[in-house]
């Protein structure tokens, strides 16, 4: 007997859907008892559940409500009260159906498709147990910045060992590089260097600067790291910083540091805290004179250094790998000019440690200048750059104005904005008094900023006055938006982490698990994760520590042992499988193939690739999605099937629901771990069965989780269309379609185009 | 309701098309629009009175659109702005504006009569056979029987009727 | 990269500036590109047409196409005004089925229909892939400082060109400076020269007050010619100089400035119908090295 229990979730699903009909039509089915209620992931819901397993003994249970990305958690802990806590199936009558089917008749008949799909799966489910594996206490921070730093205090004080690997020369990231920060206006050395000092000292902080992670392999509590060094050319433990060196190095060239508005020596450090506190050489622009050597009475320059690779071993993984910001070169806002610059660079000219002293001084003359004129959403809220607001530039901007008109009165001083956005504790009295202070701020989007020799005319609307003007200036900022640093980008392939369309990393779930990842044991904190001021980046590293600090408290975790099982009667030893697992978790040493449970991650795509069909992903096996087809199919034989990978797909789609898009009720989901899962042979029963169409959803490319699931999954699409052409069903009929999970709109148009299609 | 795309409500929907809901208002087109510095034209304001379904066809500003697509290109939400500008000619035509340059109703008629915007001249024959052309290019103004088809298309296509008549009657 | 092309003139350098004309056919002549002759109309000039009714606009504009498209080549335009106009009811045509229907319904009256297969090409572009060809006809360095006018129809909407920075464009200057010629940049280069949309003939001064801030701002680069892709631009910044009564910059077309770099005698290219005098730039040209014996 299986138990189908229907949510009407208020009026979330109940509005849309006729949910007493629904559940005396399951009432009739033989074999199915069916039950709804108002909320059923309240305790009265929950306890629904579980009297009926008790009290009907059911084999299993099919929940039909939300999306499991919402509730999935609560409803497998409360069945697992009862027994196994997989054999349950749900059906996503919410985002996936009530929320996308404006009509209630149709939307009704599509719930009982899915939730008919749902109950031919349940059918076949079976036990699945978990197993305990040890965890390494040791954790790794990829990024030194405000996050990571916080984050590597915050788990040492807890009493864990942290592993720093910083891309730089120094930790520290950006917040070092600035005056003051907002909304205090106190300076961001004194908040910052007694943090690089603790970090420094912290006898539980192994600081790894000039390093990178190249690739990380194992498991969930135990993640192996490998760590590229690159040389310093001086060596660390000689080295006193005495600066000598720099002193007498003939070099001089543009300091990155300062981002070009000052200079730099071939052997240098980037500031007087820096931490590691030691020269570096920066090989690109020595010349190798032999000056710094013959000076240096430690005798640390190592002129043949080398990178150095290891590894390390950690239970849990923290990227706090921050922000860049986005090239305005070459395009209106003419940043090639000396005297247009970044909001970045302009910090740098206002520290009084900097190339400048701290003197607002222009880079084509040195001279002060006397209007100075801001850009806000400088590449940001534009669709040709960023869509987002990049949230901090109106607060920096308006921060920077404020100090500068303080120290100097009577510079002309303008902001030009599209909308301030000055949300936050604090902020809008920030911006009250710098408008008092005599800060012009002009509504309106520059248009273009235009060279008029050492000055610039900047192109605005005053849109109050409807007016358009051009504002002579003779320094321009540019509040310039935050994108993904490029080791932020970089983690998409280095830990498969997953990132939404505005390439920042994303996580589980925006709103209620914002640090989690899709991988167990890595965290995301900071600027990585979505532009935020310092205070919000503390936040997530506190938050980090705590969540990592739950994760490994006991010297065992306790996994799920959803992994695929190898039937040894009919496996014939070939060898597909493991030679296609990227985990390694086949085994093929002892006298059967065997699937290593701790490193099997659950992609279903060997069970693809097998040729006897021997392996099979347990909680989606071959059979029970074909049984889920035949459910679907059977309730509303001209469906078109989408398989959706759980990844990006899946969210896609649940995400179409939340924006209450519209989506033909043609339209089955079937969720599926990885679009890779996915066989010739479900992509082509349906059609055998009379479906219209056929489409799976699945990663962008060069972001799937599991590494090249989507591109398999594209070989396999191709050939079954092959397929069908010679089965005069036509392989148009057939097609993947790339999203993030982010992109709800794409997963619409995806089934719009479909519809289009099959029709 | 009417069939005419270009009554008000269903030009709503035309205007749509050219994206214009998706405009903030933050004035970067206004900010760099060339013939706004010396005119008044002033697409920010445009877009906003289109999205109100303010009905613009007695706009004289309308003409003064060197149609550059600076506001386009730049314009950050993705509006069609330089597009929405000749959607708003084109209904301000069918509407009985009063504003549109005589000089256009000659060259549409040149080339309904000649096919050329600008004819060619005797004194630029000269000068192009001294340059060693051939007097007359190898065109369709110099050929009777595709000059005889073009002006029938453009009578099937019906522009002149539109600019005929100016108060918009049909 | 094609060796034939149906060479479209437009109505302004066939009919008012032939010296473009000529110069073009001499140019590509040189360069060993074979240029067709069809029976083409007036693009039709898209500030009046395209203002005035988009879908007659559309369909004058792929009939057009359709000469060329009969005989298996793609459209050669010198003008951003034909380019822009022709690109555009191509666009407009291959992208929507409706439009398709509307312009092969129309087209079908006089016996013609479109596939949609035939591409509009600018000049400006062909040359740029032919750098070294037109390195090897040059006969003369020419030494000219020269300021470049892209001119709007050229560069925007973007789509058109889907490789080249609206806000950055080189082709041009890597052509001139191919040439031998130094391009000087000068204030809000990319700007409008105020002929477009119909303002030319519908608000003349609203043009050229836009003309005036354009040459403003050339002059005070001290450039020996201002240099055009378009024989609309060339017409307006050429007449409207005689209207301003302020500059005296000479305006030369690109075809007109390869030939003269190719050796043709100015005279041979009627530059003296230009208004605004070229004598002194034929002077200085006179005096230009020669880069081949
Ligand atoms: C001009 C400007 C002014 C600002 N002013 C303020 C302000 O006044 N107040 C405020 O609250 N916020 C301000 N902010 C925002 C503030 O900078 C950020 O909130 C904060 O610095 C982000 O810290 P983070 O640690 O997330 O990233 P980051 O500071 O970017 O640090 C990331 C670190 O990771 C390292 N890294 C990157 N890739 C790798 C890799 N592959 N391997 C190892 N390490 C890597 C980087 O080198 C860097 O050290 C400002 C921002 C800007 C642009
Ligand atoms: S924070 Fe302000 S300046 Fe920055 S993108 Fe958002 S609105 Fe624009
Ligand atoms: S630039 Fe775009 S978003 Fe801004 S006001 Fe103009 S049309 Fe609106």
């Amino acid at each position: 007997m299986i138990g189908v229990f229907i949510c009407f979730c208020g009026n979330n699903i109940g509005g849309y859907v006729h949910v007493p009909e629904l559940t005396e039509y399951f009432n009739k089915k033989e074999g199915v008892i069916a039950f709804d209620t108002m909320f059923l992931c309240s305790e009265i819901g929950q306890n629904l559940i579980k009297e009926k397993i008790e009290e009907l003994n059911l084999d299993s249970v099919v929940i039909a409500s939300c999306s499991p990305k919402h509730h999935g958690g609560i409803f497998q802990a409360c069945i697992g009260e009862k027994m196994n806590q997989f054999k349950w199936e749900f059906a996503n009558i919410r985002e996936q159906c009530a929320w996308v089917t404006p009509n209630k008749e149709e939307a009704t008949e599509k719930a009982k498709a899915i939730i008919n799909g749902a109950i031919e799966k349940a059918k076949l489910l079976t036990d699945i147990g978990t197993t305990k594996v040890s965890v390494t206490k040791d954790v790794l921070i990829i990024g030194g910045g405000i996050a990571g730093m916080h984050a590597s205090l915050e788990l040492s004080d807890k009493g864990f060992h942290v592993n720093m690997v910083e891309k730089k020369e120094t930790i520290g990231g950006n917040m070092v590089r600035f005056d003051r920060i907002f909304p205090t206006d106190d300076c961001a050395m004194c908040t910052g260097s007694p943090l690089l000092a603790d970090v420094a000292m912290n006898p539980l902080i192994d600081i790894f600067s000039l390093s990178e992670v190249t690739e990380v392999k194992g498991r969930a509590g135990e993640y192996i790291a490998t760590v590229v060094k690159k040389p310093r050319y001086v060596d660390e433990t000689k080295c006193t910083a005495c600066g000598e060196c720099t002193t007498h190095c003939p070099v001089e060239v543009w300091s990155e540091w300062d981002l070009e508005m000052g200079l730099r020596a071939a052997i240098y450090k980037p500031m007087a805290q820096a931490v590691p506190l030691k020269n570096r050489i920066e090989r690109d622009s020595c010349i190798r004179c032999g000056t710094c050597e013959n000076v240096c009475k430690a005798g640390a320059i190592m002129y043949d250094d080398e990178p150095r690779e290891f590894k390390l071993t950690v239970g849990a993984i923290v990227v706090a790998t921050g922000y860049d910001l986005v090239d305005l070169s070459n395009t209106e806002y003419h940043l090639e000019h000396p005297n247009v610059i970044t909001g970045l660079q302009l910090e740098r000219l206002k520290v009084p440690s900097g190339p400048t002293e701290g003197e607002i001084l222009r880079p084509s003359d040195g001279k002060k200048p006397k209007h100075l004129l801001f850009v806000q959403c400088a590449g940001s809220r534009d669709r040709r750059h960023n869509v987002y607001c990049s949230k901090i530039c109106c607060m920096y901007a308006t921060k920077n104005a404020r100090l500068i008109k303080a120290e100097n009165p009577e510079m002309d001083i303008t902001l030009c904005y599209i909308d301030m956005r000055t949300a936050g504790r604090g902020y809008e009295e920030f911006f009250d008094t710098a408008r008092e202070m005599g800060i012009k701020y002009l509504r309106g989007n520059v248009s273009e900023i235009v060279p008029d020799g050492e000055d610039l005319i900047v192109r605005v609307e005053d849109t109050f006055a409807n007016e358009p003007k051009a504002i002579k200036a003779d320094l321009v900022v540019l509040s310039t938006g935050l994108i993904p640093s490029q080791g932020t980008r970089d983690m998409g392939t280095i830990i498969h982490l997953v990132s939404g369309a505005d390439n920042f990393l994303a996580p589980v779930h925006v709103k209620i698990a914002p640090v989690d990842t899709a991988n167990k044991g890595i965290y995301i904190a900071g600027t990585s994760e979505s532009p935020k001021p310092i205070q919000e980046c503390i936040t997530d590293a506190g938050m980090v520590a705590s969540r990592i600090a739950t994760f490994l408290k006991d010297p065992e975790i306790e996994i799920e042992l959803v992994t695929s099982k190898i039937n040894p009667e009919v496996c014939i030893k070939c060898g597909t499988c493991a030679d296609n697992c990227v985990y390694d978790a086949i085994e093929t040493t002892g006298e059967f193939y065997k699937v290593l449970d701790v490193s099997c991650q659950s992609c279903g795509k060997c069970s693809v690739t097998c040729p006897t069909g021997a392996i099979d992903l347990s909680l989606y096996t071959e059979d029970q999605i074909t049984r889920q087809i035949d459910g679907i199919l059977a309730s509303d034989r001209d469906s078109i099937i989408a398989f959706s990978c759980y990844q990006c797909g899946y969210n896609a789609a649940d995400l179409a629901g939340t924006a209450k898009a519209k989506i033909s009720p043609k339209i089955k989901v079937i969720r599926v771990p990885c679009s890779g899962r996915v066989t010739m042979q479900h992509m082509l029963y349906p059609f055998y069965k009379g479906a219209k169409g056929v489409f799976l959803a699945a990663c962008l490319e060069g972001q799937c989780h599991y590494i090249d699931g989507n591109l398999q999954a594209k070989e396999k699409v191709a050939l079954a269309k092959k397929s069908l052409d010679i089965m005069g069903v036509g392989g148009h009929k057939l097609n993947l379609f790339n999203m993030s999970s982010a992109e709800g709109p794409k997963f619409v148009a995806a089934a719009k185009r479909m519809v289009e299609i099959c029709q | 309701m009417s069939e005419d795309p270009y009554e008000i409500e269903q030009f709503k929907k035309i205007l749509e098309d050219s994206k214009i809901l998706s405009c903030v208002q933050c004035g970067k087109c206004t900010a760099g629009c060339p013939a706004g510095r010396q005119s008044r034209i002033r697409i920010r304001e445009l877009i906003h009175l289109a999205q109100d379904g303010v009905d613009l066809k007695d706009d004289p500003s309308l003409w003064y659109c060197t149609t550059c697509y600076n506001c386009q290109e730049r314009c950050p939400k993705g509006v069609d702005t330089t597009e929405a500008v000749i959607y708003l000619r084109n209904r301000a035509v069918r509407k009985g504006d009063h504003n549109f340059p005589p000089l256009h109703v000659t060259a549409i008629k040149s080339l309904r009569d000649k096919g050329d915007g600008f004819p060619l001249s005797p004194e630029v024959e000269k000068i192009r056979s001294i340059i060693g052309l051939p007097i007359r290019p190898d065109d369709l103004a110099h050929d009777e029987k595709y000059l005889k088809d073009f002006t029938k298309l453009i009578d099937e296509l019906g522009i002149l009727k539109l600019v005929e008549n100016k108060d918009g009657e049909q | 990269m094609k060796n034939k092309y149906s060479l479209f003139p437009g109505c302004i350098s066939k009919n008012m500036y032939p010296s473009i004309e000529k110069s073009t056919r001499i140019v590509f002549d040189k360069i060993g590109i074979e240029l067709l002759d069809h029976k083409y109309s007036c693009c039709p000039a898209p500030g009046v047409f395209r203002g005035y009714d988009r879908n007659t606009h559309m369909t004058l504009g792929v009939r057009n196409i359709v000469m060329a498209s009969q005989d298996d080549v793609d459209v050669l335009t010198i003008c951003n005004g034909c380019y822009g106009s022709l690109w555009e009811a191509n666009e407009m045509f291959k992208k929507s089925k409706e439009n398709q229907e509307f312009v092969n319904e129309m087209l079908g009256k006089i016996g013609l229909s479109y596939d949609g297969n035939t591409e509009v090409y600018h000049f400006a572009d062909i040359l740029h892939e032919s750098l070294d060809k037109l390195k090897e006809n040059k006969e003369l360095d020419l030494g000219l400082r020269v300021a470049i006018h892209y001119g709007c129809h050229y560069l925007r909407p973007s789509a058109k060109h889907p490789d080249l920075n609206p806000e950055a464009p080189h082709i041009v200057e890597d052509i001139v400076e191919a040439l031998g010629c130094e391009s000087v940049d000068f204030k809000n280069k990319l700007s409008c020269c105020g002929a477009g949309g119909g303002v030319w003939s519908g608000a003349e001064d609203v043009s050229l007050k836009i003309l005036d801030e354009k040459l403003g701002n050339v002059e005070e680069a001290n450039v020996d010619c201002m240099l055009n892709i378009c024989p609309f631009c060339h017409l307006q910044l050429d007449q409207g100089q005689a209207k301003l009564k302020k500059y005296k910059i000479p305006i030369l077309h690109l075809s007109e400035l390869i030939g003269l770099a190719f050796g043709v005698r100015p005279k041979h290219l009627a530059m003296h119908t230009h208004m605004v005098s070229t004598r002194d730039l034929e002077k200085k040209i006179k005096k230009a090295k020669r880069s081949k014996e």
